[in-house]
């Protein structure tokens, strides 16, 4: 037990330092990598091929902290908001590789100021994601018995919830993010709404696929008990009645000829439904 | 719709169980035998009979109705 601990900490502080590697190759290449350029340096291109095996290290490292977190689950509110910064920062290590490969491309013709912004905030969730793993590994007292299996299918349930709730808020807030111009330009606001709201549903449907492999054994009529069934019903109904005003609004605004973008509105309330129904569920548990 | 129960005192009887392990025994979380004991949950009929023969007794020594014998949202006409 010591030794793997041992490990995990080993590897996540190797992890700690490639990353460090590419935050300094990448303002290494963004200072060098100027529109005149007319081909990229090899010594350039070699500093940034070697990104692809620090990320790789980091997303074995991501899979070990998703692995160790859904394992040790009680239901708390913070291992929840873990398990989706992990997902997240998992999932945005691939676009750091897209990004820095349409950055290679575009450098010479395009602006690629956006990508760079978005590569460096990927970097500081990245970072802070194996901070917060190293953090609790060294935290965590070798030996602890594992969890009892109908603690543990609690702590799941109130997790989905949990994890509901911030994607739904995340979701809300791409979606405003992403119609709000700041990003990207409004033509592209489309596409990236719906790059927004896949990322934000990304770890809830990652945790429903696992939450559905550990109940695989059990009959659907026991996944839930009778309260839970009851509080999810009662919250679905409280979505409900948060959606209606708000489709009425949408109608309102649709008959004055006020023009929101169809993705904006259907991503909007399913985002703000996901949050009513997870909130309400929570608030009924506590 | 309200219900008394006397689920903790039956617990601290019978060898001081833990809401945990009744709700093991019941196939039920830890929370809803939190939520019960609190009266802020009214159980199935299967859920109190459940409970009952945990504690070996008649569903009606455990579950009670309120002493004025009405639960919300009930009127008598006078």
């Amino acid at each position: 037990m010591k030794n793997r601990k041992a490990l995990f900490i080993t590897l996540g502080i190797v992890s700690l330092g490639l990353l460090a590697y590419c935050l300094f190759a990448c303002i290494y290449i963004q200072t060098r990598l100027i529109p005149s350029l007319e081909e990229i340096p090899t010594q350039i291109e070699t500093i940034g091929n070697l990104i692809i095996p620090a990320l790789l290290v980091t997303g074995i490292y991501h899979l070990m902290l998703l692995f160790r977190a859904l394992r040790s689950q009680t239901g708390k509110f913070i291992d929840s908001v873990y398990i989706v910064l992990i997902i997240i920062s998992g999932i945005t290590l691939l676009s750091d590789l897209t990004l820095l490969n349409d950055i290679g491309k575009e450098y010479a013709l395009w602006d690629v100021g956006g990508q760079w912004a978005m590569v460096y905030a990927f970097m500081a969730v990245h970072v802070l994601t194996v901070v917060w793993g190293l953090l609790r590994a060294a935290k965590r007292q070798p030996g602890l018995a594992p969890l009892k299996e109908s603690i543990r299918k609690e702590g799941m349930s109130l997790s989905l919830y949990q994890i509901g709730l911030i994607c739904g808020i995340l979701g809300i807030l791409g979606v405003v993010f992403a119609y709000s111009g700041l990003v990207v330009p409004n033509r592209f606001s489309v596409l990236f709404s719906i790059l927004i709201a896949g990322l934000a549903l990304f770890p809830l449907v990652l945790f429903v696929v696992y939450w559905l492999i550990r109940l695989k054994n059990i009959p659907a009529r026991e996944w839930l008990d009778e309260k839970q069934l009851v509080d999810t019903a009662f919250a679905a109904l409280i979505g409900f009645f948060v959606a209606v005003p708000l489709y009425v609004v949408i109608c309102i605004l649709d008959v004055i000829q006020v023009q929101i973008p169809v993705s904006a509105w259907i991503l909007g309330i399913f985002f703000v439904q996901l949050s009513v129904l997870s909130s309400v569920v929570i608030a009924r548990n506590r | 719709m309200k219900l008394e129960n006397n689920i903790r005192l039956r617990r601290f009887m019978k060898n001081e169980m833990s809401q945990q392990e009744l709700a093991d025994l019941v196939g039920v979380s830890r929370m809803t035998i939190y939520s019960i004991e609190k009266g802020k949950y009214v159980p199935s009929t299967v859920l109190a009979l459940k409970i009952a023969a945990v504690f070996e007794l008649p569903v009606e020594e455990i579950f009670t109705l309120p002493q004025n014998g009405q639960t919300e949202g009930e009127h008598h006409e006078e």
